[in-house]
């Protein structure tokens, strides 16, 4: 459950989202489009605190996300899911290993990861890639990598354009 | 398991980063370590010398010229009850001679020119090593002369004291010396630590994302740190035991030329073990430096 009550959000004095109030129920899909610089990035960041509302509460679960300490934050991000609109996946690692990435943070034990992850690799039509550096990767499969690693929470992505044809495809 | 697997590959990873940097950080910290074995070395091997000399401490009370044997009975009866006394051997004039002719076989005309055995009789006192100090020997020794029969007591202290004073001046220059390259090593660790947090920020920015905590995210550079003072540590032993039996066969030749043999040991194990962990606080100490207060309270 997320819940927004009369949010405001500034940058520069500059209103990024005004007075913006609703709701998403368990089990809900929703999408949120609007032109560029309409706020959808923020919204973003406001749910998975990377950022704090100037005005207005942001509920999650119930809980005000403004209201949570520094050592809780990474608790409500391991229990979401968000695609960002560059990919953000690291350079370094294999797609296996950014995909496993998520798993290891919520210490889950190896065999378990390596499963789970051949399975999301699989469902996105990633599996022959599995050892690629991400720079190897086409646009569209850099995108559907960090998705296979978010499928089972809940579930934000950035940027509509990608995750359209991201969703088309898997 | 999987997570540990994990740091060490990202603090490898981040060693492969910075090469020049890793190995001059490696370098300090061998250097350090390597210096302050030396004093470590000098001082662990002086102390042992020190505490078999006095274990060796003897003093000599040597008897009025001409005394009976009812008198001699009396000084050792006295001695014996002493309790600062662990063991006392009587030395005879004669025998005092024959082992002064032992010692100095050229010597021999010496004594003939002086007419009858001019060496007095003594005994050779073991203190108890509770008695040892300077003071307890030095106030041992002005009791003991007061004793009637007692022409005179000998005992060598000073040197030893010396020695031991020689060991304090070792022991206070190794920690200075130790001190101040520690904080010159971890002062490199800590800053090659910090050129890896500032080329891979953007990679801590991700984990952070995915929900790491900042144990998670932090975790590999102190296991960084900790490898470099490992490393280093390993290196500086190997350094040590290199220079040390080098040294060893320098000095043991001219050694058994001279007819001794030097008692050099190198570190038990126990303290080796000791400066590989110096090394691993060192290096933990100096990526927990360079953690502190970076990107604090980043979201």
């Amino acid at each position: 459950m997320i819940q927004l009550f009369h949010v405001w959000k500034f940058y520069d004095r500059r209103p990024a989202l005004c007075d913006l109030s609703f709701q998403i129920g368990k089990g809900e899909f929703v999408l949120i489009r609007g032109a560029s610089g309409a706020g959808k990035s923020t919204l973003l960041k406001l749910l998975f605190r990377a950022e704090l509302p100037d005005e207005g509460q942001v509920l999650v679960h119930e809980r005000n996300l403004a209201r949570l300490s520094l050592s809780e934050v990474p608790t409500l991000r391991r229990g979401m899911g968000v695609v960002f609109q560059d990919f953000r996946l690291l350079p370094k690692k294999t797609v296996f290993e950014n995909v496993a990435l998520p798993m290891l943070v919520q210490g889950k034990e190896a065999f378990e990861t390596r499963m789970k992850v051949a399975e999301a690799l699989n469902a996105v039509g990633l599996s022959v890639k599995r050892d690629c550096r991400p720079a190897t990767l086409s646009a569209g499969e850099q995108q559907r990598a960090p998705t296979s690693s978010t499928s089972s929470r809940q579930f934000m992505r950035g940027a509509p354009r990608w995750c359209w044809r991201a969703m088309t495809r898997t | 398991m999987n997570r540990l697997r994990y740091f060490l590959q990202e603090a490898m990873g981040n060693i492969r980063l910075n090469r020049t940097t890793t190995v001059l950080a490696i370098g300090t910290t061998a250097f350090t370590l390597a210096c302050f074995g030396v004093f470590l070395l000098l001082y662990l091997n002086l102390r042992t010398m020190v505490g078999s000399l006095q274990d060796e401490l003897k003093a000599m009370v040597y008897l009025q010229d001409m005394l009976p044997a009812q008198g001699v009975m009396e000084v050792e009866r006295h001695l014996r009850a002493d309790r600062e006394v662990a063991s006392l051997t009587y030395v005879s004039k004669e025998k005092a001679l024959t082992e002064f002719m032992r010692a100095f076989p050229s010597e021999h005309d010496l004594l003939k020119g002086l007419g009858d055995n001019p060496l007095p009789a003594s005994f050779e006192v073991t203190l108890a090593p509770e008695y040892r100090s300077s003071d307890a020997v030095m106030r041992w020794a002005e009791r003991t002369r007061l004793t009637p029969g007692v022409a005179q007591v000998q005992y060598s202290r000073d040197w030893i004291d010396n020695l031991a004073r020689l060991l304090f001046f070792l022991e206070v220059v190794a920690l200075a010396v130790g001190t101040i390259l520690a904080a010159a090593s971890i002062t490199i660790i800590a800053n090659t630590i910090r050129l890896t947090l500032l080329a891979r920020q953007e990679e801590r920015e991700i984990m952070r994302l995915i929900g790491a905590t900042q144990t998670f995210v932090k975790a590999p550079y102190v296991l960084e740190g900790a490898l470099f003072g490992l490393v280093g540590a390993a290196l500086s032993l190997a350094l040590l035991k290199g220079g040390f039996e080098f040294m060893k066969m320098r000095l043991d030749q001219p050694g058994q030329a001279l007819g001794f043999e030097m008692a050099m040991s190198f570190f038990p194990t126990k303290v080796s073990l000791m400066l590989v962990l110096a090394g691993l606080l060192v290096g933990c100490t100096g990526s927990l430096l360079s953690l502190i207060g970076f990107e604090k309270g980043k979201l």
